[in-house]
């Protein structure tokens, strides 16, 4: 049996006295793509900020390739909702990726620009290189943000609801870029939302979370065939059933909130 | 372009009136020479080089001051923005010592440090301080957290982020501090001239208007007032070099 890339168990995680996270297992494998979804107000983001080493858990354990976390580890990236203010303004799209690769020692200032440009254009961005972010739409300061994660060469990706706030044509066009770069690249990712579709949609992996204090009540595959398609795969009966089972289990947690 | 030549109108229009005024009899000559007259002063002091070097002394004065004192409270301002202990250490010392108007410190700064460089030096600095350092430790804390987060999870310590999220993060508001302490170091400088002062535009300004020669006294207005609009053109070079993407952003925002 392999390690897992990433790995929680029965983490624990109380913020100002309020418990957030109550014993909450869950693991990724590489290549996996993993949606985490769950009820309002449940701790999602809290959970990413122990996953990722930006927070300490209280109880339990976070590991990464094996290593026990204490603090952020490299080989891991992660993409925030709040694009806008993730990126930095004072930076053109270009320097904000080259941002993005700190890690990456032993790489002459060259290569690393050459590596940020062929980062840029992965996302479809060549021609907005020396645009600042403010100067471009939010569609592609997400595909930007997108572009600065993968640069930094990560194992795993974690994104927080990154398409809560763009318009819907512009999600699907940034799900599906999603899809074929994690592929391209075979990442490991962990995509938390509350749009239930769309975490079905882009993932191997369902997991359904519970009111606070939170913890997984439902593991579920996604038998869907890849690539997946906007219009067939989300009128694939299978697609319907998983859809219903995830709405329904958590309609019951919010009238039993 | 336009409203530019509208302010140049509005301004000559002025000078005009004080002109007909001032040739009609209806102010007194004696104390508000008419504007031609004041210009004509000021060529003749330029030719005899007094002015100028009042003008010089005075601007380099506030020009290092305010420099040496933004320099000075940015370096402040980042330390208490990386170690609590200073901020809580030093903030309680700024709320105390903040609001002493600068001119006042001048008879102690004269008994303990004479009437040469070294008062300009420490009232300028003591002037111009305040300003840089409650703008810029005040943005230091402000930085979006988000950003700092961002910076954290691909792998930059403490002294990376202030660096390179911290700083530049907080420069726009830097500069409204530094704004603020080149106009104050003219003032403070000017004010120091003229209580202790052997040159500079203040001790030209005492010495005009105390011996009634008022021409004189207006031409040394008008010094201190290129020397007031150029040191603020300098900052404001400085900063479109400096955050030349602030100053389009806003711009932009502003729709224009």
């Amino acid at each position: 049996m392999t390690v897992p890339v990433l790995n929680a168990t029965n983490v624990t995680k109380s913020l100002g006295g309020t418990p957030i996270i109550g014993g909450l297992t869950l693991s990724a494998e590489q290549g996996e793509f993993i949606s985490v979804v769950g009820p309002s107000g449940c701790g999602k983001t809290t959970l990413l900020t122990c996953l990722s080493g930006l927070r300490n858990v209280d109880a339990g354990e976070v590991s990464f390739e094996g290593q026990k976390l204490d603090g952020p580890p490299d080989g891991m990236a992660l993409i925030f909702q709040d694009y806008s203010r993730s990126l930095l303004p004072w930076r053109r799209n270009v320097d904000n990726v080259l941002f993005g690769m700190r890690r990456m020692t032993g790489v002459s200032a060259q290569e690393k620009r050459a590596k940020a440009m062929e980062m840029l254009a992965a996302v479809g961005l060549s021609k907005f290189e020396t645009h600042f972010p403010w100067q471009v739409s939010g569609g592609m300061q997400q595909r930007v943000a997108i572009a600065r994660a993968l640069a930094a060469r990560p194992h795993l990706l974690l994104l927080d609801e990154p398409l809560a706030a763009v318009d819907a044509q512009t999600r699907a066009d940034i799900q599906d870029l999603l899809l074929s770069l994690a592929r391209q690249f075979q990442k490991t990712c962990l995509l938390v939302t509350h749009d239930v579709d769309e975490a079905i949609y882009m993932a191997d992996r369902v997991i359904v979370l519970s009111n606070r204090p939170t913890h997984v009540i439902a593991d579920l595959q996604v038998p869907l065939p890849k690539p997946r398609d906007q219009i067939a795969t989300r009128s694939e009966p299978e697609f319907l059933r998983l859809r219903e089972k995830v709405l329904t289990l958590i309609r019951s947690m919010r009238t039993a909130a | 372009m336009l409203s530019l030549l509208r302010g140049s109108l509005s301004i000559l229009g002025f000078l005009a009136l004080w002109e007909i005024a001032a040739r009609s009899g209806l102010v007194p000559t004696d104390y508000f020479p008419a504007p031609l007259l004041v210009g004509e002063t000021l060529v003749a002091e330029i030719g005899r080089g007094e002015i100028v070097s009042a003008f010089v002394a005075t601007f380099l004065r506030a020009l290092i001051g305010a420099t040496a004192a933004s320099l000075l409270a940015i370096a402040m301002a980042l330390l208490a923005a990386r170690y609590a202990i200073v901020r809580r250490a030093f903030d309680p010392i700024a709320e105390f010592l903040r609001p002493l108007p600068p001119a006042a410190l001048v008879p102690l700064a004269i008994f303990f440090l004479g009437l040469g460089w070294k008062l300009y030096g420490f009232i300028l600095v003591f002037a111009c301080f305040w300003p840089v350092y409650l703008n810029a430790a005040q943005a230091l804390a402000a930085t979006p957290r988000v950003q700092v987060e961002t910076a954290r999870s691909f792998g930059y310590g403490d002294w990376a982020i202030l660096a390179h999220v911290r700083l530049p993060a907080a420069l726009p508001t830097i500069f409204i501090g530094v704004r603020m302490a080149a106009s104050i170091g003219l003032i403070a400088a000017i004010a120091a001239e003229m209580i202790a002062g052997r040159d500079g535009l203040g001790f030209y300004l005492m010495d005009a208007g105390l011996s009634l020669r008022v021409p004189e006294t207006f031409a040394g207005l008008v010094a201190a007032m290129v020397a007031g609009l150029l040191i603020n053109a300098l900052v404001m070079v400085l900063r479109a070099l400096t955050i030349g993407w602030h100053v389009q952003l806003t711009r932009m925002e502003a729709g224009a």
